[in-house]
């Protein structure tokens, strides 16, 4: 007999809770033992569960954590307000932009898209835990940056999908990936020498 | 005041956003045509740049040189272009025209940038824990708290000393008048130099008390200094202001 969504949605809500954080899909298969799919099949009920509280639930594609809802913003805005207003520029707009409607992406992509070296702006954002590194294999010679579910929250959305006009210009963007290969490979060697291999 | 900070790391844009700014700012689309027109000033933007390094201008040029490359064919349709040349130009259609996606998401995220927030949970310090629950049952309470009674420290007896009055205070008076009737004055010290701590306290409340019976007159000249004692009726002096 599988677990019902429902008492699977119980349980999620509790380890989220004693964590405390951010828990990757893949550790809340380990705690809760049941497919993965099955955990954000029960995740969606318990954001239907959540709906009228203080609290919501962030998805991405590698993780899950509890987050203040839109319905508290105004209240918990005032106290946190020293979180809220950083700002960003346009440079870091542009790169997160990449990240969150491209998908994870390496630097030398990045830096190909935008036309101009992102390290500095990529290394900011790290520090600003908006996004992270990823190697899920551990064999790719350069990293992946992927936005944080910070970062998605920050941006007053559950997960990235629901960001504005994200299947248009998602779309749009996969246009451009599938295209010939000169538009793919040239330019782009004028930064591999750049890449991130020193961090590997 | 809450210190807000920008993210521009770069004082200037790169190649590809200063020809998208030109073209953008003449609500151009991005084409061959329009590219041919805004090439002279993507080239005169290029010369005021401030000394770049070297990979940058690199790049600077060599869209510069693309931007030339298109232009010419405008002025000369027979312009025949290589594979490489045409390749060129395409590719740099298509990043600029990738790139004006990302600038116009850009701009969304921007409306959207902290307006609805959703916060994390800030995490909460794990309080330390001072014993493992598992090992505790009723007798190793019962135990702990023995050896806690143990510890405490403990009442002293408080010493009973029933001090039996050696002489009674009205002997005293009657010794202190006496004294006085001989001597007129009389010091407190000399009074108790054989009295033991008991005993010098009855002579102080018997000293008291001739005082408030006006039978003597008591000065001291300082604090914790010697008291001298003076018969009253025998003196017969005037008191002044003692």
């Amino acid at each position: 007999m599988s677990e019902t969504l429902e008492t699977l949605a119980n349980k999620i809500q509790a380890f989220l809770f004693l964590e405390g954080g951010v828990l990757s899909w893949k550790k809340l298969t380990q705690l809760i033992d049941a497919p993965e799919e099955n955990l954000r099949l029960a995740a969606n009920v318990l954001a239907q569960r959540l709906q009228e509280s203080g609290l919501t639930i962030l998805t991405s594609d590698r993780d899950v954590t509890l987050a203040t809802s839109p319905q508290v913003e105004k209240a918990v805005r005032d106290t946190y307000m020293h979180l809220l207003q950083r700002d960003v520029g346009e440079a870091a707009l542009e790169v997160l932009s990449i990240i969150l409607y491209r998908g994870p992406s390496t630097r030398s992509e990045i830096d190909y898209i935008r036309g101009i070296n992102t390290s500095s702006t990529i290394r900011t954002l790290i520090a600003r835990g908006l996004i992270e590194r990823q190697n899920p294999d551990g064999q790719v010679r350069e990293y992946r940056y992927a936005p944080t579910l910070e970062l998605v929250g920050y941006l007053g959305v559950s997960n990235p999908e629901e960001l504005p006009e994200y299947a248009i210009i998602r779309r749009e963007l996969a246009v451009f990936e599938d295209s010939k290969k000169p538009f793919q490979s040239h330019g782009r060697s004028n930064y591999e020498q750049l890449g991130d291999t020193e961090q590997t | 005041m809450h210190t807000t900070f920008t993210l521009k790391s770069s004082q200037f844009e790169g190649p590809l956003e200063l020809l998208l700014d030109l073209i953008e700012a003449r609500k151009l689309s991005v084409s061959e045509i329009h590219l041919a027109e805004v090439c002279d000033l993507y080239i005169a933007h290029v010369q005021s740049l401030p000394e770049l390094p070297m990979k940058e201008t690199a790049q600077f040029i060599l869209v510069a040189s693309t931007l030339l490359l298109i232009k010419s064919r405008s002025l000369l349709p027979s312009l025949q272009l290589t594979e490489d040349e045409r390749e060129g130009v395409e590719e740099l259609e298509r990043r600029l025209a990738r790139l004006a996606v990302v600038r116009r998401a850009a701009k969304l995220l921007k409306r959207d940038w902290g307006v609805r927030a959703r916060i994390l949970a800030r995490a909460a310090p794990v309080r330390a824990v001072y014993f493992s629950p598992g090992e505790v049952n009723r007798t190793s309470i019962a135990i702990a708290a023995a050896r806690l009674l143990q510890a405490l420290p403990k009442i002293d007896k408080i010493a009973e000393i029933a001090v039996a009055p050696k002489r009674a205070l009205e002997e005293i008076i009657a010794e202190i008048r006496l004294r006085l009737t001989r001597a007129v004055r009389a010091s407190f010290a000399e009074l108790t130099q054989f009295a033991n701590r008991e005993e010098r306290i009855i002579y102080f409340l018997a000293m008291l008390e001739l005082v408030r019976l006006g039978a003597a007159s008591v000065v001291q000249e300082q604090l914790f200094a010697d008291i001298i004692i003076e018969i009253e009726q025998q003196a017969g002096i005037p008191r002044y202001g003692i």
